[in-house]
């Protein structure tokens, strides 16, 4: 049996566009985050009573994806001053970091909190690839203009990290 | 399916550049989004224990992405190369759903001769 497909408003079809757009070009920062903020959206979209109607086991990976919500909320706040700090102690983003105790402790903070987040989350993708299924936005693709095009420009968190070989 | 097929593509791309640049947590970060997506298109479950163990090697790579030694390297490196099986069936399979699909979406499905001519010229020919 098919499903049905409903109709995405406009409106909230850009705002959708814009959180996938950031979230699939994204290189400096947490990205699933706007993945996250994206379900969010196709879920108030769609309807809380036809999700749970068409989609198995609703509750369940609902239940998950505010687990997840929580983990990425704790380290994106930690990413964001870490920025922040970043560049206010370098403006020009040019030079090297100052070690800075206050930096070195969000940095500490960041790690810890980021490594929660597991590499592997399925229910996340499930939920989010049934939402797409339902709406009219699966046939559409994300406007080039939603994409971070100057992503590689500012490297808050880049510019203090080393690059590593693995061959050590 | 356009949609997704775009985010597969485009996560695995991001992957390649930072496996060039040797930013090899963030490479594998963005292939396994590319992974996840492709397990829920598929509808494939893995194990709890191979999901334990990419988590655990990936955490290991995140935390000393400074140091990383060879031999997390290699295993991680081993998988990513096993998992790309499944990501390329993913693409296969969205490229065949995109391609039924495109069909229904042009409206004139019953009527492939009315493509290209204005709705007036089409009114009452039914």
């Amino acid at each position: 049996m098919t499903k049905p497909i409903k109709q995405c408003d406009p409106l909230i079809f850009t705002l959708i566009q814009t959180k996938l757009g950031n979230y699939v070009s994204e290189r400096l920062s947490i990205d699933i985050y706007y993945l996250i903020e994206a379900i969010y959206t196709l879920i108030n979209d769609l309807d809380e009573d036809f999700c749970k109607k068409n989609i198995p086991g609703y509750d369940d990976l609902i239940e998950n994806l505010e687990e997840v919500d929580e983990m990425v909320g704790r380290a994106k706040i930690y990413y964001d001053s870490l920025s922040d700090t970043n560049k206010m102690l370098n403006p020009s983003l040019n030079k090297l970091q100052k070690s800075d105790q206050v930096q070195m402790e969000i940095r500490k903070q960041f790690s810890k909190n980021s490594a929660r987040i597991p590499l592997i989350r399925k229910d996340i993708y499930k939920l989010a690839v049934s939402l797409i299924k339902l709406s009219s936005i699966k046939n559409h693709t994300i406007f080039k203009e939603y994409m971070r095009l100057l992503e590689d420009r500012n490297k808050p968190f880049d510019s203090i990290k080393k690059e590593v070989s693995p061959l050590k | 399916m356009q949609l997704i097929s775009q985010i597969i593509n485009k996560k695995l791309k991001i992957s390649n550049d930072f496996f060039i640049k040797k930013f090899y947590a963030k490479a594998i970060w963005n292939f396994y989004q590319a992974f996840c997506w492709s397990l829920a298109v598929l509808e494939i479950d893995l194990s709890e224990d191979e999901i334990y163990e990419r988590n655990i090697l990936f955490k290991k790579i995140f935390l000393n992405e400074s140091n990383i030694n060879q031999i997390t390297f290699k295993k991680i490196k081993k998988l990513v190369n096993k998992d790309t099986k499944i990501v390329l069936q993913a693409i296969k399979f969205l490229e065949n759903v995109t391609e039924e699909e495109a069909v229904n979406v042009s409206g004139y499905g019953d009527h492939p001769d009315y493509i290209g001519r204005l709705n007036y010229e089409t009114e009452g020919l039914d």
